[in-house]
């Protein structure tokens, strides 16, 4: 309980569980890109005489820079309007120090029977997600050249 | 010299490796053991947490399933399958039509359906929630199978769409002249040939119903009815008293099974989600 009750350590908790939670499927999509990269690419650059950090920043980064950033905004939109670990572990305490718009917008909207102010507050997240989903689907087309 | 700088590439992979499964598969290592451990064990802060300083008990399991979890994990199983056979049959005549069938409107109905399965399941609940009274299924299992595959349909339309069309035309249309009609030629043609997307959706969606938190929360409210993924905390989470034993035994049963299944189709998996996002 100590752990959960001071301010900063709970933030630090909720974001940790957040990142265990995400990882994993990020790894795997990368590994996945990873491994969709053309090996001859890989032996020409050696050929040529690059060395291990420019054939990563110069080569392989930009290649799968693409599905990276598929992976960077998945992960941000699941996490940004997911409601459950903290409404499990925190219901936003201490005070609001942990709360997010979704379980705010439960709390007003199903809880307190509100409906139309919870409704309020879930919208609140509609502007981020948009910008996200334009930039996602401006990588998407950009994929298709590539 | 090269040889030892192998060595040290070598052990540096390896521990970057071991990191990072030490950090995924710890709480997994941390649920096994406390899920056997007496109360006095767990709650005195001075024993070391990862041995059993008092003798290990199975009372813990008993109390969990005491509760309606056997219930719990009816339910769940219940609605996962009933909701993915509903997105199977809905997602692949949608996928195969946008990809094939209607030309350039496909594509753009295409990034249609994307940006919907982008508004996450928080913004909806509350419209949904007044959709769902109308309609009186509050209260019941199947207000999930109606809502769940609001979530999963969008995301296995898009993702078999880049399936269907990273297939070539021609190998239909081959089939078609040998006398298949479009339907036996996908089900006969495209349709193994798009077996992992298949796949990653049933996957995908199967395990959406599994910890989808929100709507199971605010549609359902008798506990017999319940999923596990608002069951079980809310049945084993009593005002301030945590019953932290059956919770993480709770998890770990569902947890396990699904993770060795994820196992099986990893590379399938991977398959889907990398071709349905680069060819859609």
């Amino acid at each position: 309980m100590t752990f959960l009750g001071r301010e900063w350590l709970t933030m630090a908790s909720i974001i940790l569980i957040y990142v265990w939670r995400m990882l994993p499927l990020a790894t795997v999509i990368l590994m996945a890109a990873l491994s969709s990269i053309d090996q001859d690419i890989l032996d020409q650059a050696e050929v040529d005489g690059a060395r291990y950090w420019r054939i990563l920043f110069q080569i392989k980064l930009p290649l799968i820079l693409p599905i990276m950033s598929i992976a960077l905004l998945f992960s941000l939109i699941s996490t940004f309007g997911d409601m459950v670990v903290v409404y499990v572990l925190t219901r936003g305490g201490p005070v609001y120090y942990t709360q997010v718009l979704a379980v705010w917008a439960y709390f007003k909207g199903i809880d307190g029977g509100s409906l139309g102010e919870g409704a309020a507050i879930a919208l609140f997240l509609f502007p981020i997600l948009l910008a996200a989903a334009i930039l996602i689907l401006r990588s998407v087309r950009r994929m298709e050249v590539i | 010299m090269t040889g030892l700088k192998r060595k040290v590439k070598r052990i540096l992979i390896y521990g970057v490796v071991i990191a990072f499964c030490v950090f995924s598969a710890f709480p997994f290592l941390v649920m096994i053991i406390n899920t056997f451990k007496q109360d006095k064990d767990l709650y005195r802060p001075k024993n070391n947490p990862f041995f059993y300083n008092d003798p290990p008990t199975l009372d813990n399991l008993r109390l969990l399933f005491e509760t309606n979890y056997t219930d719990f994990l009816w339910n769940s199983f219940f609605v996962g399958v009933l909701v993915v056979i509903i997105t199977l049959i809905i997602a692949i005549p949608a996928a195969y039509s946008l990809a094939r069938l209607v030309g350039h409107w496909g594509e753009r109905a295409g990034i249609g359906m994307f940006l919907v399965y982008l508004v996450p399941p928080t913004l909806l609940f509350i419209p949904l929630f007044r959709m769902v009274v109308a309609f009186r299924l509050n209260d019941s299992i199947w207000a999930l199978v109606l809502v769940y595959p609001t979530i999963s349909i969008p995301f296995a339309t898009w993702l078999l769409m880049g399936f269907f069309k990273s297939i070539p035309r021609d190998l239909e249309e081959a089939a078609m002249v040998d006398g298949y009609s479009r339907f036996t030629a996908f089900l006969r043609v495209v349709m193994p040939l798009s077996l992992s997307g298949i796949i990653a959706v049933v996957v995908f969606t199967f395990t959406l119903t599994l910890h989808e938190f929100i709507y199971a929360l605010a549609f359902i409210s008798s506990s017999d009815q319940r999923t596990i993924s608002v069951g079980v905390p809310v049945e084993l989470v009593r005002g301030d008293v945590f019953f932290w034993q059956s919770l993480l035994a709770a998890a770990v049963i569902v947890a396990i099974p699904v993770g060795i299944v994820y196992n099986f189709f990893l590379d399938r998996l991977v398959a889907g989600l990398t071709t349905g996002a680069v060819k859609g």
